[in-house]
């Protein structure tokens, strides 16, 4: 079935995905004891999919026709990156203070919806490209070079932590429970990718100059 | 990435070939429009296997294509 594009419900899905992103990110209320708790991602997931369907049937932008597929990529990973690592501080002590609690459970469904959305996004751009090349030989030389960066991070997070672990004596290490540490490590490996990403973009910005 | 030792004749040879587009020479050569600009502006050297490619894409030798600039 082809769909036909439309600005309105481009704009309309864009917007409701911006409310979604309130409700993540909004002071926990009343809502969150009802059912309703899930209405952020929820809107969130469609409001999404409904502005990337429209945005695969708009016809081809200059955007599109200047930045390399890898590229758009490396930018929809890097805003994706950074909505889950503010999403995750914000609610860090879910995962920490009170792991398996019921607010574990409301926030992990979350971030199971904003991983989903991130890969039905990523599903629509591939389909929309259809037979295109999406990467070629320049795109997997600045991708080796940008994982440098993403690896470096990663190891620099690592070592932060063990040295704190490490040295630290045990009465300041109350809070490094095993869900921390494993938050924490989770959390760089994030910060790794972000900076992966953020580098590859950064790589195809210079090779524009 | 940028800086590149290689001169190339591509612009030349693709408006030689009925101004053929930057998008069908990377359609024949199985690379991006973005990798054709980038070579096109000399800020990317291909590797073998690419410049042979696109000289196969024109028809030529590779060195009709391409030219190293001793540094």
């Amino acid at each position: 079935m082809k769909i036909r594009y439309s600005p309105a419900r481009f704009t309309a899905g864009l917007f409701a995905a911006l409310i979604g992103f309130w409700f993540v990110f909004r002071e926990p209320g009343p809502l969150d004891q009802s059912p309703l708790y899930a209405i952020g991602p929820l809107l969130l997931a469609i409001g999404s999919v409904v502005a990337a369907i429209q945005f695969s049937a708009r016809p081809r932008t200059g955007v599109e026709e200047m930045a390399a597929p890898a590229e758009i990529d490396a930018w929809l990973a890097l805003v994706y990156t950074g909505v889950l690592i503010a999403w995750l501080l914000s609610n860090a002590s879910a995962f920490t203070v009170s792991w398996m609690g019921p607010d574990t459970r409301a926030a992990s469904i979350a971030l199971l919806q904003i991983v989903v959305v991130y890969v039905v996004i990523s599903a629509v751009l591939r389909g929309r490209r259809g037979k295109a090349v999406l990467e070629d030989e320049r795109d997997r030389a600045i991708r080796c070079s940008a994982a440098r960066w993403g690896r470096h991070a990663l190891i620099a997070c690592v070592v932060v932590l063990l040295v704190v672990l490490g040295i630290s004596p045990a009465y300041k290490l109350e809070w490094a429970n095993p869900p921390a540490v494993a938050f924490l490590l989770f959390l760089g490996l994030l910060l790794g990718w972000l900076l992966e990403n953020a580098a590859t973009i950064v790589y195809y910005w210079r090779d524009r100059r | 990435m940028s800086g590149t030792p290689v001169d190339n004749q591509i612009r030349r040879l693709r408006f030689e070939h009925g101004e053929m587009t930057q998008q069908a020479l990377a359609d024949a050569c199985g690379v991006t429009r973005q990798t054709i600009i980038a070579l096109e502006a000399g800020r990317y050297a291909p590797s073998l296997e690419l410049a042979f490619r696109i000289a196969h894409a024109f028809g030529v030798g590779i060195e009709d294509v391409f030219r190293w600039e001793k540094p």
